[in-house]
């Protein structure tokens, strides 16, 4: 899902790095503090999962996973998506330096926007927060193709007619990483639903300072 | 808790080693790799993982960005023209959803002087035929011939020999195109990922201590 260097035109790329940008001094500010080793991992697993690798059609398609970093980190995910993809320019040469702009907003985005859809849904009852998780993964994939589209849109190529091809090589990804998500999800929510959003720090960590807390109640 | 955590955090790092080691660790970029034989230019297209580019888009730009040549790949990933203009070639590859490569072919592969031009009129074939027969000539009818054997004939006979005996050199170097990401890339990439961890972990700290 990288686009390489000296496909797009000048308006495009700075769009794109306006606003992976603005999106990124968001994240920064929305990342607490205490997240940032979880916020690590997801960065080195985003980093290392588009080594993951399936042929499919005329292209070949990877792991993206931009819907677990999204779910999990919220606006954050712009920063961490930003970082890897830095890495992935500089170490495996994909994408490129030019584009990481445009490939942050393709990947970061759809995350995002997944987590801001379906974060509530997944403290909802199993069966309910799994399709949601599911869909997160699903989605953000899906919604990553749109953009490579919309962004391809701008030189050359039709919307729809790649919009669609991409779509299209990515259906076998999006069922993979919507199964990822619901399993990640759901093991999660078993040993450290703290690491989930949404939930208030109390509801799953009065073990820990039981004392403070009494005494804060009282 | 600690323990759970520690857990989670260990099978994160299994289902990726795991991925790694059963997927085909394969890039996510094309290259495009062209070479000149006589007077036609080769490419070869893949994606790195080894799957050829089929199919897909190739267009010769010439020195001035013009465009000289534009063509589809075969199932093999290859595509093959006549050179079309004696400048350095840009060969770019466009694989479509945005994988794009190229490849520059400098002017002295091509033979942007005269002595190419000799070697469009002159068939390959015919020039490596032509120096056999002078050697197999008695050497009396040798000193005779060799003024009919001009300067440019040898070039051209030169020229085909050093593509035959280049082409294995060739292969070895389309081969050697292919980069696989490394281990030694793979880990640096999560070194730099730590580092950043402790860098913004630093700053925690001096917030909590201040």
């Amino acid at each position: 899902m990288h686009i390489s260097e000296g496909i797009l035109s000048g308006p495009v790329l700075l769009s794109g790095a306006a606003i992976a940008v603005a999106g990124t001094s968001i994240g920064l500010k929305k990342l607490d503090y205490d997240r940032i080793a979880q916020a690590g991992v997801l960065a080195a697993s985003f980093f290392v999962a588009s080594l993951i690798h399936i042929p499919v059609g005329p292209s070949s398609v990877h792991l993206i996973l931009n819907g677990i970093v999204g779910l999990l980190l919220g606006w954050a995910a712009f920063p961490v998506i930003l970082v890897a993809l830095i890495l992935q320019a500089m170490f495996f040469q994909f994408g490129g330096i030019t584009t990481l702009g445009v490939n942050t907003v393709i990947m970061a985005a759809p995350a995002v926007i997944s987590y801001l859809l379906f974060r509530n849904m997944i403290h909802k009852k199993p069966a309910i927060s799994m399709t949601a998780a599911f869909a997160c993964g699903f989605l953000s994939v899906f919604m990553g193709a749109l953009v490579v589209g919309l962004a391809l849109m701008f030189t050359e190529e039709q919307f729809l007619e790649v919009s669609t091809l991409v779509v299209m090589a990515h259906l076998p990804i999006m069922v993979i990483e919507g199964i990822i998500t619901a399993f990640c999800m759901a093991f999660l929510k078993k040993v450290q639903p703290g690491l989930l959003p949404g939930i208030p720090e109390q509801e799953w960590r009065p073990t820990i300072e039981p004392k403070r807390e009494s005494l804060s109640a009282s | 808790m600690q323990a759970d955590k520690k857990m989670g955090m260990g099978c994160l790092a299994f289902t990726i080693i795991f991925f790694l080691v059963t997927g085909t660790a394969a890039a996510h970029k094309v290259t495009v790799f062209a070479w000149v034989e006589g007077d036609t230019v080769h490419t070869e297209s893949k994606f790195s993982g080894g799957r050829h580019a089929k199919n897909s888009e190739i267009v010769v730009f010439g020195a001035e960005g013009n465009e000289l040549v534009r063509g589809l790949t075969d199932d093999q990933g290859a595509f093959s023209f006549k050179i079309p203009q004696k400048t350095s070639l840009r060969v770019v590859l466009k694989a479509g959803m945005g994988h794009q490569a190229e490849w520059m072919i400098p002017a002295e592969e091509v033979g942007g002087d005269a002595l190419a031009e000799q070697s469009t009129e002159l068939t390959p074939a015919a020039a490596s035929e032509s120096l056999p027969a002078v050697k197999s000539q008695d050497p009396p009818a040798l000193t005779e011939a060799l003024p009919q054997i001009s300067k440019a004939d040898i070039r051209v006979a030169v020229e085909v020999a050093l593509d035959k005996k280049l082409a294995p050199v060739m292969k070895m170097l389309r081969a050697s195109q292919e980069q696989k990401p490394s281990l030694t890339d793979i880990l640096g990439g999560i070194g730099y990922i730590i580092g950043l961890i402790g860098i913004a972990a630093y700053f925690n700290s001096k917030r909590k201590t201040d």
